[in-house]
C-alpha cells in the first residue's frame, strides 16, 4: 500500500487541480466576454453614429 | 463600476490563491510534525492544512446560496437568484476538494476512504451533490419562474445540511475526527499547527470572497452582453 506522503501528495495535486482549474477556467471566461462585450459596445456605438448621421444627410436633404 | 468590480474580483481571487499558497508551504515547513504512534498515517495529517478550510469556504458558499433562494423564493429579487448560482458553483468547487481529499486521509489512516455509517461524511456528501444537482441543472434547464422556484427550493433545504453537518462530530462523532476548534481539551492542536490552519482558514475566506464576486462578474458581463446584442439585432 502507497505510503502516507504519496496519499498527501494526490490529495493535494487533486485540490490544486481543481482550485486553480476552476479559478482559470473563470479568468479566461471573464476576459473572453469582457473583449465581446467591448466589441459588441464599439458596434453599437458606431451603428448609433451612423443612424444619426443618416438622419441628418436626409433632413439636409429637405 | 462594473470594470473596477470585475478588477477587485480578479485581484481578490489571486491574493486568494497566494495565500492559499503560503498556507500549504506553511505546513509543509513550519507545522511540526505529529506523533507517529498516534496515527497510522502521520505524514498524511497535513492534508487538513487545505481540507479543513475548503470545508468552511464551502459552509459561507453554502450560505449564500441559502441567502440568495431565500431572496428568489420570498421577494423573486434578481439578486437573490445571481447569489443562488453563485453559492451553487462555489459549493461544488469547495465542496469537491473536500470530498476527494477527505477519502484520501481516510484511505490512509483509516484503511478505507469512506463508512456509510459516519453521519458528517455523509451529510456532507449530500451537500457535495445537492451543488452539483443545480449546477447541472441551471445548465441543462431553461431559465424560467419555475425552474428558479425549484432550484431555490433545492437550495433552502440543503442549507439545513450546513449546522447538521457542523454538529454531526459533536454529537455522532464515529470516524471522522472531532472538532479541531472548540472542541475542548482532547481535541486541542500544537500552537504550531493552529496557527497554520487559522492561517489557512483566513487565506480561503479570501478566496472564496474572490471566487463569489468572479462569479458575479462573469455572471453581469453575460447579461450585460446578451443585452447589447439584443439592441444590435433590434437595428
Amino acid at each position: 500500500m502507497a505510503g502516507g506522503t504519496t496519499f498527501l501528495a494526490i490529495a493535494y495535486i487533486a485540490m490544486i487541480g481543481i482550485i486553480g482549474g476552476w479559478t482559470w477556467q473563470m479568468l479566461h471566461r471573464l476576459k473572453d466576454l469582457s473583449s465581446r462585450l467591448a466589441a459588441a459596445e464599439a458596434s453599437l456605438a458606431l451603428a448609433e453614429t451612423d443612424g444619426a448621421a443618416d438622419t441628418s444627410d436626409s433632413s439636409e436633404e429637405e | 463600476m462594473r470594470a473596477g468590480f470585475a478588477k477587485l474580483a480578479v485581484a481578490l481571487s489571486i491574493l486568494g490563491l497566494l495565500l492559499a499558497s503560503i498556507t500549504l508551504w506553511l505546513g509543509f515547513t513550519y507545522a511540526p510534525a505529529v506523533n507517529p504512534d498516534d496515527w497510522a498515517a502521520p505524514e498524511a495529517y497535513r492534508i487538513l492544512f487545505w481540507h479543513v478550510p475548503a470545508a468552511w469556504a464551502s459552509f459561507l458558499a453554502f450560505t449564500l446560496l441559502f441567502i440568495g433562494s431565500a431572496a428568489w423564493f420570498l421577494s423573486r429579487a434578481e439578486w437573490g437568484w445571481k447569489l443562488h448560482v453563485v453559492g451553487a458553483h462555489l459549493g461544488l468547487v469547495y465542496g469537491m476538494c473536500v470530498i476527494i481529499s477527505g477519502p484520501i486521509w481516510g484511505t490512509a489512516e483509516w484503511g478505507t476512504p469512506w463508512d456509510l455509517t459516519d453521519v458528517r461524511l455523509n451529510t456532507y456528501a449530500i451537500l457535495a451533490a445537492l451543488s452539483l444537482f443545480l449546477v447541472m441543472g441551471h445548465q441543462t434547464q431553461g431559465d424560467s419562474e419555475e425552474s428558479r422556484d425549484t432550484f431555490s427550493t433545492v437550495g433552502l433545504f440543503g442549507f439545513l445540511l450546513v449546522p447538521l453537518t457542523i454538529v454531526a462530530i459533536r454529537f455522532w462523532q464515529k470516524r471522522h475526527p472531532g472538532p479541531v476548534i472548540g472542541g475542548g481539551e482532547e481535541a486541542g492542536l500544537a500552537p504550531d499547527i493552529l496557527a497554520v490552519l487559522l492561517f489557512g482558514l483566513f487565506s480561503f475566506q479570501v478566496l472564496v470572497i474572490g471566487h463569489a464576486m468572479l462569479v458575479w462578474a462573469v455572471n453581469e458581463t453575460e447579461l450585460r452582453l446578451a443585452k447589447v446584442q439584443r439592441e444590435i439585432d433590434n437595428r
